[in-house]
């Protein structure tokens, strides 16, 4: 009902509004453009592109790039098999630990709330560097070549803990917490059917990004597995690439240099993007419409 | 149903007894359940983190893989010898917190324009496809940024000489001059991350309660007072943490951007070398575990200062606000 | 404040006991682990009776023999990616390996991209891995220095590695020396290829040019580009192969100049520097002779040629070599060498493009040999079987059948040899569709004495392939590997230099070549290559004392 209102109300301002729309439109365009010369760059020929370079429709139309991609299906299959199965088990996990640290992190009555924060904060400032992590992980771990290497490594980002902590923060009012403990709710009941839905913007957001972060990752895979079962797109994508950069550098018995060195970067991204580009507009309802948090309250 | 009561019972009395001082331990018992909740995410950055940061000894020693981590010999501060005498330490080290400074101003300011904008719009088609396309620079590689800006920008046949030639302006070269790439950096960044940044923005701004905004539209408040006085003050909370958090990659950040943009250009180098660059290139093709670690440990060390002082000037203000 | 101070203290309390739980569970490691102990025994005694007494242990190796009754897995690293044709290949090579020395490998790739973050790391961790691919471009010394490897014998190389024993050249041995001691099986047959630039035939009939004999004869060849092909950029130069590459063709004018200095082996950085057909083995910085004014000759043409537009502006962020686009019409020079050039030529002949081949040779009409090292084969430090590694080693480097195989696939599908000898594919395959197409492997160590010529070869590089071996001359270093461990900041600093200031001179793009180049030399001095030239000296006279 309220949000009509306001809408209704919102309404009256045209200058206003014709404002909004032209500076978002501007912002939308300048990211765009240089996509479509992607999207186009990655459908011209490889001739083309060395010669003319890079414009806004193909100047020489060519599937090769995707052609070269999908030379054997059954790899890109499995690598997207790979990367799903990760990014929805990881970003699952991920959302809901993270909100139950950060609604922890939150609470006032702990007295030692900030030393956690701290304790989280300090593992973005140090670490140990890059040798000592795969020595820990591949030989005392034994995590080389197994699924949960891939969901570990790129599981948490303390950044999105503080968020959300500041999040849940401004989204549930401390009283409407405290006169759930004094009706009795315990912590994990006030979490699960009062942080997490009223937090949802929050969550669409951090939820979002994490994916992101599962779904663009071959850095893990690239360190720690060298199994063909186990290799996620991007991966798949980034060995593709080298292997042909490879094949123009150091043979003088390999006589095609037809594979799509430029093109091939190009329709790669196109590749990888795509699934993400599908999925956003579902997960915006959450912070494109948003929750009143007076229905809840009523 | 009894627990509850009791950890709600116990809640009550460390909220009372929080005027003493309470040891660890009688905090944990008073709040078991919570401390619970804290413990996955505990114990994975113990195991995934704390555990390996204690490599960081590598920085100092000579490693040898006979003696592993902690057997090889100390060498004191040899490993960071070769970035402290290259003679730009300062320099690397000024050019890394301008650059991060700047890009982090662009990057907050244009995302709340974008999020408090986009919220204004009311076509819903119009607000979903928007955000869409201002995501769509954060999956192009900097290495495909960095060929097409080459192709746009490059002396002989970049397309904005292209331009200026058929209208009789003298080409520009834009890789051999510096001024350009004062903007240039600044504006790909914002470019690439604006989507991103304004999707945590309008999830703030989403989380308004909108009686407040009915209130103020009853009192007659104008739109663009809305915004200056509901939406930009409700939030602060969420600016203050983004831009904590940006501090904390302030002596890192971006290396790909750098990297890929500028390369090796010896004409550019004095403005764009960064930290990671300066490292980058001095280590190549060496794979020195020692020295590669010790840049790690100099900008971690700077960043604690700088994160402690403003996370300390912040709970001046507002207690709440700060990050720890 | 005194709540986050109390914060921080507990923080790094809590490090500090990790990192004791951390060092204990390190040192358990060393002590209890029987395997990897056990492991490290017989290379031990094996260096301690080879630098001991050598006679007694010949007698003892005579006396052992080759047990392979026990059936092994090896675990195999090689670079690059796995063709798609691998798993069959493996199947067979395993067959093969099975039968010879009852092993099978199982083969494992460290992407070119991911090399220098992985190589080390796969080697720093002990993990399971037997033998390894190494080569003086990739770590070889650093690693060697750190104890990654596993320490070579003549006498195990007699025991086990029969074949390959026989036919390498003692002096290779010496090469892999890293303080007194082998660690590397390099191969027997090291890469034979020339620098070459390419230059189209019609443009230099345009020019009236017919041939070239030294690299600054091609300026009316630029010039003619820059006058009438206006797509076209004379020297269009990509950031990492191209840059240097027109400047060192034109120091080499001068002397016979490696391109890259003795120090960091880093063409895109500088140091010190020799003539490699210098029997006496002068080093030299850049600003004695003979380098100083063959720096300074080469810098003021590549001045010349910038300002006049010859030289992209940019090359610095171009990451399209030269070679690549030279068929399309965009560079007018292509750069490369006289394997990777192939393609090249190939393509612009489909194009209906006549090309001229320049062998960039020295003022004496030579190339330096490649060294040994360029390519080879390590057994890792913690390796379970060296003994089974070593022979499986012999087998794949030596033993046509195996060469043939890891290189070329598998008869009839992957390739064929035509009647007069000439690798081909087999009806009904492309290059695009074969599977395992030659060289892409990752095997480049085999000997390639068995290799063949390629039935799609131009003309004119049958031609250069043909003189290839008559362009090589014997490179007064080619064995010489630096140690860099008593100046890694050094040499840090030197390739940091070179980035700002060296490198704008080897394209042009300076004001003045003379102040660029005394920037240069004071920056040099700063960054301390003086000290660097006294150690590199130092490990100089030893090797060419060794040498004699």
């Amino acid at each position: 009902m309220s949000d009509i209102a306001v809408k209704s109300k919102l309404k009256s301002s045209p200058a206003f509004t014709a404002v909004s729309y032209t500076i978002v439109s501007i912002i939308a365009f300048v990211c765009l453009l240089p996509f479509i010369v992607l999207l186009a760059g990655s459908f011209s020929s490889e001739g083309s592109v060395l010669k003319e370079g890079f414009w806004f429709w193909p100047k020489e139309f060519s599937v090769e790039a995707y052609r070269y991609i999908f030379r054997y299906p059954d790899d890109v299959l499995n690598g997207y098999k790979v990367s799903i199965l990760i990014t929805v088990i990881g970003t699952v996990i991920s959302l809901f630990v993270s909100t139950m640290a950060a609604y922890v992190i939150g609470r006032k009555e702990l007295k030692y709330r900030n030393v956690l924060s701290f304790f989280l904060f300090f593992t973005t400032l140090f670490s140990g560097g890059l040798a000592p992590y795969y020595i820990w992980l591949s030989r005392n771990l034994h995590l080389s070549n197994t699924y949960y290497v891939l969901i570990l490594v790129p599981m948490f980002n303390v950044m999105y803990i503080l968020i959300l902590r500041s999040f849940i923060k401004g989204a549930v009012p401390e009283p409407l917490i405290e006169s759930a403990k004094i009706d009795g709710a315990g912590d994990m009941r006030i979490f699960l059917q009062m942080i997490l839905p009223l937090s949802k913007p929050a969550l669409a957001s951090i939820g979002l990004f994490t994916a992101l972060a599962y779904w663009n990752d071959w850095w893990t895979a690239m360190m720690f597995t060298n199994k063909d079962y186990l290799i996620p797109l991007q991966y798949l994508l980034y060995k593709m690439l080298s292997s042909i950069n490879l094949s123009s550098q150091m043979s003088q018995y390999v006589t095609n240099l037809d594979a799509p060195k430029e093109t091939f970067k190009l329709a790669m991204t196109v590749i990888a993007t795509g699934p993400m580009v599908l999925i956003f507009p579902f997960v915006q309802k959450y912070f494109v419409s948003g929750i009143t948090i007076g229905a809840v309250k009523g | 149903m009894q627990t509850n009561t009791e950890a709600t019972a116990a809640a009550t009395a460390a909220n009372i007894g929080r005027k003493k001082r309470n040891g660890f331990l009688r905090d944990l018992a008073t709040n078991k359940v919570l401390y619970l909740m804290f413990a996955p995410i505990a114990i994975y950055y113990i195991f995934f983190s704390y555990i390996p940061m204690a490599g960081i000894v590598m920085a100092f020693k000579e490693f040898n893989y006979r003696e592993g981590i902690f057997g090889s010999p100390w060498n004191g501060f040899d490993n960071f010898d070769y970035f402290f005498s290259s003679g730009k330490a300062w320099l690397v080290t000024r050019n890394t917190i301008i650059y991060n400074v700047i890009f982090l101003g662009c990057y907050t300011f244009f995302s709340i324009v974008a999020a408090v904008f986009i919220s204004e719009i009311t076509k819903k088609w119009f607000k979903k496809m928007s955000q869409t396309l201002m995501f769509l620079p954060y999956f192009i590689s900097w290495v495909t940024v960095s060929a097409f800006v080459y192709n746009f920008l490059n002396y002989e046949y970049g397309i904005v000489n292209r331009i200026l030639d058929s209208i009789g302006i003298a080409a520009l070269d834009i890789y051999s001059t510096t001024s350009y790439w004062y903007f240039l950096l600044p504006f790909l960044y914002v470019w690439k991350w604006v989507g991103y940044g304004s999707v945590l923005y309008l999830a703030a701004i989403v989380g308004i309660d909108q009686e407040i905004y009915e209130a103020a539209t009853i009192d007659g408040a104008s739109r663009f007072q809305r915004i200056t006085r509901i939406t930009l003050p409700l939030l602060k909370p969420t600016m203050v943490i983004l831009i904590l958090l940006g501090l904390g990659r302030i002596m890192r950040g971006e290396f790909d951007m750098f990297y890929q943009l500028i390369g090796n250009n010896g004409l550019l180098m004095d403005a764009t070398d960064i930290i990671d660059t300066l490292a980058f290139r001095s280590l190549m093709g060496s794979a020195d575990f020692g020295m590669s670690s010790s840049v790690g440990v100099y900008q971690s060390v700077l960043t604690l200062v700088i994160i402690l002082t403003a996370n300390w000037l912040v709970r001046r203000y507002d207690k709440e606000q700060a990050l720890f | 404040m005194k709540a986050m101070r109390k914060s921080m203290l507990s923080v790094f309390a809590l490090v500090l006991l990790f990192a004791m739980v951390l060092t204990a569970c390190g040192n358990n490691d060393n002590s209890s682990s029987s395997p990897s102990a056990s492991s490290a025994a017989p290379s031990e005694k094996a260096s301690e009776s080879a630098s001991a007494s050598p006679s007694a242990s010949a007698s003892a190796s005579e006396a052992s023999k080759i047990d392979n009754s026990k059936e092994v897995k090896l675990v195999m690293y090689l670079l690059g990616e796995a063709p798609k044709g691998m798993p069959e290949v493996l199947t067979k090579l395993n067959e093969k390996l099975k039968k010879d020395i009852n092993a099978t490998i199982e083969l494992n790739y460290i992407g070119w991209g991911d090399v220098a973050s992985k190589y080390p790391l796969v080697l720093a961790s002990g993990e399971d891995v037997d033998i390894v691919y190494a080569a003086d471009w990739n770590y070889y010394v650093s690693e060697a220095t750190k104890g990654a490897f596993y320490p070579i014998t003549e006498d195990l190389l007699k025991t086990y590695m029969p074949k390959y024993f026989e036919k390498q050249d003692p002096a290779a041995y010496e090469a892999a020396k890293v303080n007194g001691q082998q660690y590397m099986l390099p191969t027997v047959t090291p890469d034979r290829k020339v620098n070459v630039a390419v230059l189209r035939k019609d443009i230099m009939d345009k020019a009236g040019i017919t041939s070239i004999s030294k690299f600054s004869d091609i300026e009316p060849y630029l010039a003619e580009i820059k006058k009438d092909y206006k797509d076209m950029i004379p020297l269009n130069l990509d950031s990492q192969y191209d840059l240097p590459t027109p400047f060192d063709n034109l120091v080499n004018e001068k002397f016979s100049y490696k391109a890259a200095p003795l120090d960091s082996g880093d063409p895109l950085s500088v140091g010190v520097f020799t003539d490699w057909e210098d029997p006496s083995g002068k080093t030299f910085n850049v600003w004695d002779e003979p380098a100083q004014s063959a720096f300074k000759y080469a810098a003021g043409i590549m001045k010349k040629w910038y300002d006049a537009g010859y030289v992209n502006k940019n090359p610095y962020s171009n990451k399209v070599r030269s070679k690549d686009n030279f068929c399309e019409g965009k560079s007018g020079v292509a750069f490369g060498n006289s394997n990777d050039i192939q393609a090249t030529l190939a393509a612009c002949k489909e194009k209906g493009i006549d090309t001229y081949i320049f062998a960039e040779n020295g003022p004496q009409g030579h190339s330096p040999a490649n060294g040994w090292l360029n390519n080879g084969l390590a057994i890792a430090a913690n390796s379970k079987n060296p003994e089974r590694a070593l022979q499986a080693i012999d087998l794949i480097m030596r033993d046509e059948s195996y060469v043939n195989l890891v290189y070329y696939g598998i008869e009839g599908k992957n390739y064929v040899f035509t009647a007069d000898g000439k690798l081909s594919l087999p009806e009904g395959v492309t290059s695009d569709s074969n599977t395992y197409p030659p060289d892409a492997a990752g095997f480049w160590f085999v000997d390639k004495d068995y290799f063949k010529p390629n039935a799609a070869w131009t003309d004119n590089y049958v031609d250069l392939y043909n003189n290839m071996k008559s362009f090589l001359a014997p490179d007064t270093y080619v064995a010489f590997s630096f140690n860099s461990e008593k100046v890694r900041s050094e040499v840090a600093n030197l390739k940091n230099v070179a980035s700002q200031y060296f490198l704008p001179l080897t394209i042009g793009a300076v004001k003045d070549v003379d102040k660029s180049f005394d920037t240069l030399v004071s920056k040099m001095k700063a960054a301390g290559v003086e000290k660097v030239k006294t150690e590199v000296d130092a490990q100089a006279s030893a090797y060419l004392a060794s040498r004699k």
